[in-house]
Parts: C-alpha cells; sequence; structure tokens
C-alpha cells in the first residue's frame, strides 16, 4: 500500500491504469472502480460535451475528507479519486473512483459512497453543450449545509 | 474597501470575478446581501442558494469578513 487515499482534480484525460497501481494492497481481495462518462443526452436533449468549473483547492479538500469518512466506515480501505476540470466531449471520463478492500462487499459500498457525497458535496458545476452550440449550467444540490470538510 | 469574489459555475456569466465597494467590518451575510443589490432582482434566486466561501471553507452570514480575505461564490453544485 502506498496512501490510504489519493485524490485529483485533472485537466488531463482520467486514465483507469493509474488508479490501480495507487491503491492494489497485498492484503486486499477486491477493488471496485466506478467510472462517470459524458453521455449524449439528459431530460430529453441531445448533448455534445460538459464543461466542469471546479473549485480546485476547496474540491481536493473535500474529495479527501470524503476518502476519510469512507475509510471509518470501511476500515483498511484505499482510494482513488480523480475528478476532471474543464471541458469533455461525450464518452469523456468525468470522474474516476477506484476502491481497493479486502473483501468485495466493502469496496462496492465504499465506492458507492464516495460517488454519493462528491455528487452533493464536491465544488463541481456542470455546463452542458448542445448540438446548436447553446449551452446551459446545471442545477444541483446547495451547499449551505456546508462542506463536510471540517 | 474593494473586494473581489471569485465566480464559479452560473455566476461566470458575470466574469471570473465580481468586484464591491464595502466599509470595514461587514459579516459575510451583509457582502451577500450587496451582490444581490450588484447582480440584480433576476438572480435573486440563484444568490439565496448560494454561499460565500474562503479558500478552505463555507463562510455563515454572521461571521465577519477578514480584511484581505478571499472569497468565492458557490452556487449549488452538481459533480460527479
Amino acid at each position: 500500500m502506498i496512501v490510504a487515499y489519493h485524490v485529483l482534480i485533472r485537466e488531463q484525460n482520467i486514465l483507469v491504469e493509474q488508479a490501480l497501481p495507487m491503491i492494489k494492497s497485498d492484503h486486499h481481495g477486491a477493488i471496485d472502480i466506478f467510472v462517470g462518462v459524458v453521455r449524449n443526452h439528459h431530460q430529453g436533449q441531445i448533448v455534445t460535451g460538459i464543461t466542469y468549473d471546479v473549485h480546485i483547492l476547496l474540491a481536493k479538500g473535500v474529495l479527501a475528507t470524503i476518502c476519510q469518512e469512507a475509510e471509518k466506515k470501511w476500515q483498511g480501505t484505499n482510494y482513488y479519486v480523480a475528478h476532471y476540470h474543464g471541458y469533455l466531449p461525450v464518452g469523456g471520463i468525468s470522474v474516476l473512483i477506484a476502491v481497493s478492500a479486502p473483501h468485495r462487499a466493502d469496496s462496492f459500498d465504499a465506492c458507492r459512497y464516495v460517488i454519493e457525497e462528491i455528487k452533493k458535496r464536491a465544488p463541481v458545476w456542470k455546463r452542458e453543450h448542445y448540438p446548436d452550440g447553446s449551452s446551459t449550467w446545471l442545477p444541483g444540490h446547495s451547499l449551505h449545509q456546508g462542506l463536510g470538510n471540517g | 474597501m474593494i473586494i473581489t469574489i471569485q465566480t464559479y459555475g452560473a455566476f461566470r456569466k458575470f466574469g471570473t470575478m465580481i468586484e464591491l465597494d464595502i466599509p470595514s467590518g461587514v459579516t459575510i451575510g451583509m457582502i451577500k446581501q450587496k451582490l444581490l443589490l450588484r447582480l440584480g432582482s433576476a438572480e435573486q434566486e440563484l444568490v439565496r442558494v448560494s454561499v460565500l466561501a474562503s479558500s478552505t471553507e463555507i463562510l455563515a452570514d454572521d461571521v465577519l469578513y477578514q480584511d484581505g480575505q478571499k472569497l468565492a461564490i458557490l452556487p449549488p453544485v452538481c459533480g460527479g
């Protein structure tokens, strides 16, 4: 094991193969990977791409906090979380979460926890782009309850 | 004193920064009210559901603004 968690905000392509060496452990028998990808439709509209706006400093802190919370719930688990910053066309990887655990149940549960918390708490915003050249910022979760990072 | 607020998400339409002229000793809530006056009633709901943050944390409305503190306005989030 190298680190218990590793979080990144990337402006280059997110690569699945970069995650595994960061979290693999001889003590672990399971790795669960979630990959978020830009899809070509949303609420009946054709989507050509998404721009991800990110408050980088806050986002790194929130991602780290979420990993720490998950590790407390599923002890001994390792995390690699990368979120994209910038424009991605359809098919681009927006987020990658990889969780290594002694057993598969913990890796599944912890991975699900991390993505659900990211959606509610990470300071990231999506701007959808459409074929006619227009775009719109998507609604989301208000941060009035805080970031939950301390 | 002139302060700058970094914009994100839906606030990007106002540029990367919004400048406000505020007196010393104001709270974050007062800065938010000043921001609302600056942006106009059409943005009332967006400002209401958004929060002001420093470089490390969200700031409650009753917190005093510290001179030189960097601020950002964060609309509702939708990462992933």
